[in-house]
C-alpha cells in the first residue's frame, strides 16, 4: 500500500529537530516523575559557567565555550585565553592527525584489496586484522618524531594552566570574601 | 528482527538529508500550511539513559506539540514508516533502495572509523553541558578519577601481602595499609587522567573520563590528587612504617612520572607498568614485618609476570585506537614481541610457584594446589601465540581476572604456620620477661 509522501511532514519534523532547542521530556519508569531534558545543538547561552561540548567530528575533542563575565579580572582574562590557545591548538593538531590517519588508512586498504585483486565495495573486501596491523605499525613510527613534540608541548601548556587557574581561584575567594 | 530508530544515530537528521535529494514528486510542497516556525517535540522514552540490548526496543516516539499528534517512527525493512496514532494515518517514508543503501554505507563506515566521535553510546554524550561541578556527585567523580575498580584490586594485592607476611596480625596497621595504600594508587590515576585528557578523548575505551567530559576542572583532579597522595604517603608512614611508605612514594613516582609519559615513546612502558603492579603486595608485606624477605620477593615476582599476560591480551584488541591516540604498546609494534612475552610469562608464574616453597612463602602444597590453574592460564597463552586473534586474546584477558585472585587465595590456604606469629608468641615472651624479672 503506497501512501502518498507527505513531504511538509518530513520536513518539518527534519527541520525541527535540526534547527531548533528541543525539549526532550523523559519519562522515568520508576518514580513517574517528569524530567526535562534540554538538548540543544547549538550552543545555548549560560549566564554563568563555561560550556562543553559533543567532541568534535575530526578531532575527537570536546569544543569549549569559554564564558566571559562582566566585570572579567585581568587576571581571569589572561587564564581564558590561555585556555582558549590550548585548546585551540589541540583541535587543530587532532583534527589534522586524524584526517591524515584515515587518509592514509583508506590507502592501505586500496592498495591492499587491489594487490588482492579485490575491488574496495565489495562485500568481502576487508582486510584481517593481522594485514591492519602492518599499517597501524607503520603510521606510529612514521609519526613518533610528531607525536613526541606534541607530548612534550602538551606537557608544557598543560601544567602552565595550573597556576593561573590557582590564581582565579584564590582571586574568587578574596573576592567573595572582602568584597561585598 | 524489526530494527528501531534511536535518536544516538542521528539517523532523523539523516533521513532528512537523503530524502530532500530524492525527487520526491510534490508539487504542492511550497505552499506549506506549515510556517517554518519551532515546532516543539517531545520524546517519550523508557528513561533510560543509555540504551543496552537487553531492554526491548520500542519505537521512537515524538509528540508534536504544535499539532498535538503522537508520531512514531519504526522501521520496516528499507522504508521508515511514521504513525500517526490519532487519525491512524501511516506515512511511509521511502527513500528508495540506493539512497537507503548510501544511508546504512554512512552509517557503517562511521562505525568502521570507530571514532569516539561517530560512536555515541548515549545522548548525554552529544548534548552541550555547562562546565559545571555537579557538588551531589562529587563522590561519584572522585571514584571515577581514582579508577576505583583498579584501586580496590591494587588494595587487595596489598592486603594478600600483608597476609602472606610471616608476622603477627595488627588490625590497625592492615587497616593503615589499606588506606594508605588505596589513597596513593587514586592519587597516581587522577594525575595519569589528568596527564592524559586529549588521547583518552581519542579512544573508545576512555572517552568517558571525568576530565575529558569536563565534570571536573583540572585544578580540580591535581588537588584531589594531592590531597590523596599526600594523605596516602602520610598514613602509610606513621600508621605502617617509613619503608612502606617509600614503597608507596616510589611507586607514585614510577606511575605518574615514568609511565605515563613513556607509553607514548617505547614499548619499554609495558615492563615499568609490571614493576608498578608489582610494588603494592611489597607494600602490604612491608607494613607486617618492616622488612622485605625472599618470600615478598617471590610474590610480587608472580604480580609482575601476571601483568604481562593481563595486558598484552587487554592491548590486542586495541590496536586500531592505540595506533591512531599515538600510544606505543607491543601490540602495535611488535605483535609477535607482544604474544611470545605473554606466553613467556605465563610459564613463568609456574615455575615462580614452584619457587614459593623455597623462599618459604607457602607449604610444598601450594605449587601442586595451583598448577592446575597455572596449566590452563599457560594453555590460553599458548592458544593466543598460535592463533593471536581476538577472541583468544579476550578469553586469555578474562581468566587473568579471575586468575590471580585464585591464586592469591591458594596463597593464603597455604600459608606456612609458624611458632613466631601466632598470637601466643605475645603472651609467651611476655610471661619469659615477668619470669626473668621475678
Amino acid at each position: 500500500m503506497k501512501n502518498i509522501i507527505n513531504f511538509r511532514y518530513v520536513q518539518n519534523l527534519a527541520n525541527s529537530l535540526n534547527r531548533c532547542a528541543c525539549i526532550i521530556q523523559f519519562r522515568d519508569l520508576h518514580n513517574q516523575g517528569k524530567s526535562e531534558l534540554h538538548i540543544y545543538n547549538v550552543p545555548p547561552p549560560s549566564k554563568k559557567y563555561d560550556l562543553i561540548g559533543p567532541p568534535d567530528k575530526k578531532s575527537n575533542l570536546r569544543p569549549v565555550v569559554f564564558h566571559v563575565p562582566q566585570k572579567e579580572t585581568a587576571l581571569q582574562c589572561r587564564y581564558r585565553l590561555m585556555r582558549k590557545e590550548t585548546h585551540d591548538w589541540n583541535q587543530a593538531f587532532w583534527a589534522n592527525h586524524n584526517e591524515r590517519f584515515f587518509k592514509e588508512k583508506e590507502d592501505f586498504v586500496r592498495r591492499k584489496l587491489d594487490d588482492k585483486q579485490q575491488t574496495v565495495d565489495s562485500a568481502e573486501a576487508r582486510l584481517s586484522a593481522d594485514e591492519l596491523s602492518e599499517f597501524y605499525k607503520a603510521f606510529l613510527d612514521k609519526n613518533y618524531p610528531l607525536h613526541a613534540n606534541y607530548n612534550r608541548e602538551w606537557y608544557h601548556k598543560n601544567l602552565r594552566l595550573l597556576f593561573p587557574a590557582f590564581q582565579v581561584f584564590l582571586e574568587k575567594i578574596y573576592n567573595k570574601l572582602f568584597k561585598r | 528482527m524489526k530494527k528501531v530508530l534511536t535518536p544516538n544515530h542521528g539517523l532523523i537528521a539523516k533521513t532528512r538529508c537523503v530524502s530532500s535529494k530524492t525527487n520526491l514528486k510534490t508539487e504542492d510542497d511550497q505552499g506549506t500550511a506549515f510556517p517554518e516556525q519551532m515546532t516543539h517535540i517531545k520524546y517519550a522514552s523508557k528513561g533510560l539513559e543509555k540504551f543496552p540490548q537487553k531492554y526491548k526496543q520500542v519505537p521512537l516516539t515524538l509528540f508534536i506539540k504544535k499539532s498535538k499528534t503522537l508520531v512514531m517512527l519504526d522501521e520496516i525493512s528499507e522504508k521508515f514508516t511514521v504513525t500517526f496514532p490519532k487519525s491512524e494515518d501511516t506515512l511511509t517514508v521511502d527513500i528508495g533502495p540506493e539512497d537507503f543503501a548510501k544511508l546504512k554505507n554512512m552509517l557503517e563506515k562511521d562505525k568502521r572509523d570507530s571514532s569516539p566521535a561517530h560512536n555515541p553510546e548515549s545522548i548525554t554524550e552529544c548534548i552541550w553541558q555547562e562546565m559545571k561541578t555537579d557538588n551531589n556527585k562529587l563522590m561519584q567523580y572522585y571514584f571515577r578519577l581514582s579508577k576505583i575498580r583498579l584501586t580496590g584490586l591494587v588494595v587487595l594485592t596489598a592486603m594478600a601481602g600483608y597476609a602472606m607476611a610471616p608476622a603477627a596480625f595488627d588490625p590497625i596497621g592492615f587497616t593503615m595499609v589499606t588506606l594508605g595504600t588505596g589513597l596513593t594508587s587514586a592519587s597516581a590515576n587522577a594525575i595519569n587522567q589528568f596527564f592524559e585528557v586529549p588521547f583518552d578523548s581519542q579512544m573508545n575505551r576512555t572517552k568517558n573520563r571525568v576530565l575529558v567530559r569536563g565534570y571536573l576542572s583540572p585544578l580540580h583532579a591535581v588537588t584531589f590528587a594531592a590531597v590523596s597522595g599526600s594523605v596516602g604517603l602520610v598514613v602509610l608512614a606513621l600508621g605502617a612504617n617509613p619503608l612502606t611508605a617509600a614503597l608507596g612514594a616510589f611507586n607514585l613516582g614510577l606511575y605518574t612520572l615514568v609511565y605515563t609519559p613513556m607509553k607514548r615513546h617505547t614499548i619499554l612502558n609495558t615492563w615499568v607498568g609490571s614493576v608498578v603492579g608489582a610494588v603494592p603486595p611489597l607494600m602490604g608485606w612491608a607494613a607486617c614485618t618492616g622488612s622485605l624477605d625472599p618470600g615478598a620477593w617471590i610474590m610480587a615476582a608472580i604480580m609482575f609476570c601476571w601483568q604481562f599476560p593481563h595486558f598484552n591480551a587487554l592491548s590486542w584488541n586495541l590496536r586500531p585506537d592505540y595506533s591512531r591516540a599515538g600510544y606505543r604498546m607491543m601490540s602495535v609494534v611488535d605483535p609477535n614481541l607482544c604474544k611470545r612475552v605473554a606466553l613467556r610469562h605465563t610459564v613463568g608464574i609456574t615455575g615462580l610457584c614452584f619457587l614459593a616453597p623455597v623462599a618459604g612463602l607457602t607449604t610444598p602444597l601450594f605449587p601442586v594446589m595451583s598448577l592446575p590453574l597455572n596449566l590452563y592460564f599457560t594453555y590460553l597463552g599458548w592458544k593466543f601465540y598460535q592463533q593471536g586473534d581476538s577472541s583468544s586474546s579476550r578469553s586469555l584477558f578474562r581468566f587473568s581476572l579471575l586468575h590471580i585472585p585464585l591464586l592469591i587465595l591458594l596463597m593464603i590456604v597455604n600459608k606456612p604456620s609458624r611458632k613466631n606469629d601466632s598470637k601466643d608468641s605475645g603472651k609467651e615472651s611476655v610471661t619469659v620477661v615477668q619470669s626473668e624479672l621475678t
